[in-house]
């Protein structure tokens, strides 16, 4: 007899909430959602004298893949995002294994020391490798001061080696955390069930512990490479010529170049491999969840 | 009216499911209502629909003859004991049970004075400083009640308040929620699916199933006139023979079970013969004897002796029918007129019980 | 027994030293800014020919540097609350409502953390140049905004996923309307989850260079001055800023720790 739900009560109900929410959902809207969408309109625009000009067409794409120059800065960032994974992997695996199940005692202050260097500078961090392989940093000048080589050594640095090692050592904290999360996670119970069942410490780290910590393992991965693959700093610093990587490349085009266009078309071109990383990287992780489960 | 709270045709839905559909009730001052039922009755829903925290879709509930379909739950006078206390883990016990009073803008002092009065109420002095985390499940319990009652709601609303105690906690704290609910004469309405603490605290019993309140009465209503098979099951433990009346004899009735044994029940309903039937028999109301022995009392049926389950202060002694239905006759170990030890499966034995102890339900 | 644990610690052996290995190569560089810092001489050499104090007072003498650090403060003032202000109310929103999409926009809040700083950096400045706003420490308050938005949203969205919302219930039930509910009540319980998020936003947001980049002005922040400072050559004296960072972020690194670890419990 009495069925109230007539537009008022729901205007009523729902007046305070749009008044809250409201607004920050406006700003992601316009400040996170809108711009990504206009860095990809502006790769289709093109630049005459210096101005954008706004006709629809793919030349920039064209440019950026079939040009030889891009082609190649895109494969040597990606290149340099995987070997940079690949090399983190192991070192990150073993300081979480071993500040998960090892360290005891020890495994608050371990966290405390692996985690500290996120917090500080990225660029002091980049910066000291600079002072550690430069022609006339640390490794040269004890070198040479022993007499161990008689012209300080050039291949330390301003070359993909000098990128990669930097990188390792910044992202290598990145890609502890998420490892030693979906470590910590996992019940002793199951190891002590793994060694009661009769297999050996190896075994038991290989079939029970690896498989759950895939996830973490992936999402360590997905930020080290996609971190690595779009960095900056460390090619422009301890890169030179041969470092260069496609973010570099970018900053020139929105800079010296003035090529927005061109240079958005390159971000976008980023921008889909980094979400292709992230999508395989999610497929992969459903795999890993349903073949544990 | 003098109805504390009352439900006219309440109903509510959660998508295409009708939690609660179509309740009436009405509950006087100073009483102790409990609404009785599985999970999944709606009882819960019913509690929340007085408390505020769902909206009817249809229907109205009145506290103290103001309609509150339409007020927010911070707004009525009612108050809940919730499942898991939902103690607040940031205040101190002290804390907690002024928080009603705090809110609502009393004097510091005067609140001082109230919270002390109701933690010696559930004697939990010496706890006012301690933190939620630090007080036993039953301390807990007491907060909860304390936080509460302080704020002389006109109906306390407890959902399912003990069933996170053990057993031993959970009787001694059933006597103190009774007694306190008298003391205060604030009216109670307590949600179960415990049915023995429905009886031992409740003044009416509000069986529910499926939304519905199928049985409204006094725990001895409930437990000796069931009004229905469903009650009659949920209600205490229940022997069910399908069966046809086969003839009516005055004011008894003859039922024929499916193994072609003939069963006595008296006649409290219409009923026409060959009409099918359900006849419940309480375990405690059958008596066993030898097979051979024939000066029982009431009604006797033979059956075969299968099992004995010996539980302490009672004996659980199943046997079977001719026509292999199960039937469990319970009893103290010493109030049975054979020898239970005795028997091996497949001995002959008869099942008698006075004829009034049977009751007859349309099979459903 | 013994012997079985003997074997097993000497087997562990290995281990023991390649994480010690890690972390060696994690801290030496760190080590080394720092005795540098204190390094008379430009030569990059042990033993270190005379320590002194001079990187230090060049710094404290250093105005465009000081310069560039107050801007760093202004920019971390207006960005915590800004990202509060938007970062609260949306977990907040993404845990309470059941908002078609909500799993996507919660995703999307989440892009900046994932893609590289310098595209969220040039997608803010294609707007703002649209808008015709000119670049000053403000549009750097809106890149980093939007940059560490995700810290705030998924740390407070976590918190409140595991906040028992009977509390809220209980609160209601005992008198208390909506808005004391949530002063006395909820906010409590995620006080820490927000303490933490806005410690780690500081951090991200004085260390930042990527979003940055594009996004400044003539007033630099301070990673952006000691970017243009690195870009001139090598001098010591950034070491003692490096110094006196690693200092800060420990200490910051601390208090984080501890919050947020009261917030798991």
């Amino acid at each position: 007899m009495t069925r109230r739900a007539d537009t008022s009560v729901v205007l009523r109900r729902w007046r305070g909430p749009v008044l809250v929410f409201g607004p920050p959902f406006l700003f992601v809207l316009a400040f996170l959602v809108y711009p990504y969408l206009t860095v990809f309109e502006n790769s289709f625009y093109r630049v005459a004298d210096y101005v954008v000009v706004r006709d629809f067409n793919f030349d920039n794409f064209e440019r950026a893949i079939g040009g030889e120059l891009y082609r190649r800065v895109l494969y040597v960032s990606a290149r340099i995002g995987v070997i940079v994974t690949l090399i983190t992997l192991p070192l990150a695996y073993l300081l979480a294994y071993y500040a998960a199940f090892v360290a005891r005692r020890w495994r608050h202050l371990l966290y405390f020391l692996v985690v500290t260097p996120l917090w500080t500078s990225f660029l002091l961090r980049v910066y000291v490798w600079k002072l550690i392989l430069g022609r006339t940093g640390l490794v040269n000048n004890v070198l040479t001061s022993t007499g161990a080589v008689d012209e300080p050594l050039s291949f330390l640095i301003y070359n993909q080696f000098s990128v990669c090692l930097t990188l390792v050592y910044i992202l290598l904290p990145f890609f502890f955390l998420p490892i030693y999360t979906s470590l910590e996670k996992i019940d002793p119970a199951y190891l002590e069930a793994s060694a009661d069942l009769g297999a050996p410490p190896l075994r038991t780290l290989i079939r029970v512990i690896v498989p759950l910590s895939m996830p973490g393992v992936i999402t360590g991965a997905i930020f080290t490479f996609c971190l690595s693959f779009g960095d900056f700093v460390a090619p422009a610093l301890v890169g030179g010529p041969g470092g260069l990587m496609v973010s570099n490349v970018i900053i020139s085009q929105f800079g010296a170049a003035f090529d927005w266009p061109f240079g958005s078309a390159l971000a976008v071109l980023v921008l889909i491999i980094v979400l292709a990383v992230i999508a395989l990287g999610s497929l992969a992780e459903k795999k890993s969840a349903g073949a544990v489960a | 009216m003098d109805a504390v709270v009352s439900l006219a045709g309440v109903t509510k839905a959660f998508g295409r499911i009708r939690a609660v559909a179509g309740v009436t009730l009405s509950i006087a001052e100073g009483e102790f209502v409990t609404l009785l039922g599985p999970s999944g009755c709606g009882k819960t829903t019913t509690l929340r629909l007085i408390s505020g925290f769902e909206t009817a879709d249809a229907g109205d509930i009145f506290i103290a003859g103001r309609r509150v379909n339409d007020v927010p739950p911070y707004r009525r006078d009612v108050n809940t004991v919730f499942q898991s206390y939902a103690l607040f883990p940031h205040l101190s016990v002290a804390e907690n049970v002024g928080y009603g009073l705090s809110v609502k803008g009393v004097a510091r002092a005067a609140i001082r004075g109230k919270v002390a009065e109701f933690l010696a109420r559930v004697g939990l002095t010496d706890k006012a400083k301690a933190m939620p985390r630090q007080l036993s499940g039953g301390q807990m319990q007491r907060v909860a009640l304390a936080r509460a009652l302080i704020n002389e709601p006109k109906v306390l609303l407890l959902d399912e308040p003990l069933s996170a105690l053990d057993a031993k906690l959970r009787q001694s704290m059933q006597i103190e929620l009774k007694h306190m609910q008298r003391n205060l004469g604030i009216a109670f309405i307590y949600v179960t699916h415990d049915q023995e603490e429905a009886m031992v605290l409740s003044d009416r019993i509000a069986v529910m199933n499926e939304g519905r309140i199928v049985q409204l009465g006094t725990p001895e209503d409930i437990f000796e006139r069931p009004g229905d098979v469903f009650v009659a099951a949920f209600v205490g433990d229940n022997n069910f023979v399908p069966g046809t009346v086969a003839r009516i004899d005055g004011s008894t009735v003859e039922i024929v079970d499916f193994g072609g044994t003939v069963w006595k029940a008296p006649l409290t309903r219409p009923v026409a013969v060959g009409r099918p039937v359900v006849l419940a028999l309480r375990p405690q109301a059958i008596s066993l004897d030898a097979g051979s022995d024939s000066n029982g009392r009431g009604h006797r049926v033979a059956a075969t002796f299968r099992e004995t389950i010996y539980v302490g202060t009672t004996v659980r002694i199943t046997v079977a029918l001719p026509g292999g239905h199960l039937v469990e006759v319970q009893g103290a170990p010493a109030g049975f007129r054979i020898d239970y030890r005795a028997l091996r499966p497949g001995d002959p034995v008869a099942v008698g019980y006075p004829t009034e102890a049977a009751l007859v339900f349309d099979r459903p | 027994m013994r012997g079985l644990l003997a074997r097993r610690s000497l087997a562990r052996l290995p281990l023991h030293a390649s994480v010690g290995l890690i972390v060696v190569f994690m801290y030496v560089p760190m080590v080394m800014l720092v005795l540098f810092s204190f390094n008379g001489s430009k030569l990059l050499l042990f033993p270190l020919a005379d320590l002194s104090w001079k990187w230090y007072a060049v710094l404290f003498a250093d105005h465009e540097l000081q310069r560039s650090i107050w801007n760093s403060v202004i920019v971390i003032v207006a960005v915590v609350p800004m990202t509060l202000a938007v970062g609260v109310p949306l977990a907040f929103a993404l845990d309470r409502y059941r908002i078609p999409g909500a799993a996507f926009i919660e995703q999307l809040t989440l892009v900046p953390l994932i893609v590289p700083g310098l595209i969220t950096g040039l997608a803010i400045l294609i707007v703002v140049k649209r808008m015709g706003i000119p670049l000053s420490l403000w549009t750097v308050v809106l890149g980093h905004s939007v940059g560490w938005l995700p810290v705030v949203v998924s740390q407070v969205h976590a918190r409140l996923r595991r906040f028992d919302r009977r509390l809220e219930e209980a609160s209601l039930d005992l008198g208390a309307n909506p808005w004391q509910t949530f002063r006395r009540v909820t906010y409590p319980s995620i006080r820490n989850a927000i303490l933490g998020s806005s410690l780690l936003v500081m951090t991200l947001s004085l260390n930042e260079v990527a979003i940055t980049f594009f996004l400044t002005g003539k007033d630099n922040t301070m990673p952006m001055h000691i970017w243009s400072m690195l870009r001139h050559g090598i001098t010591p004296e950034i070491n003692a800023i490096a110094s006196l960072s690693i200092l800060i972020s420990a200490a910051a690194v601390v208090i984080a720790l501890r919050a947020l670890r009261s917030n798991e419990e």
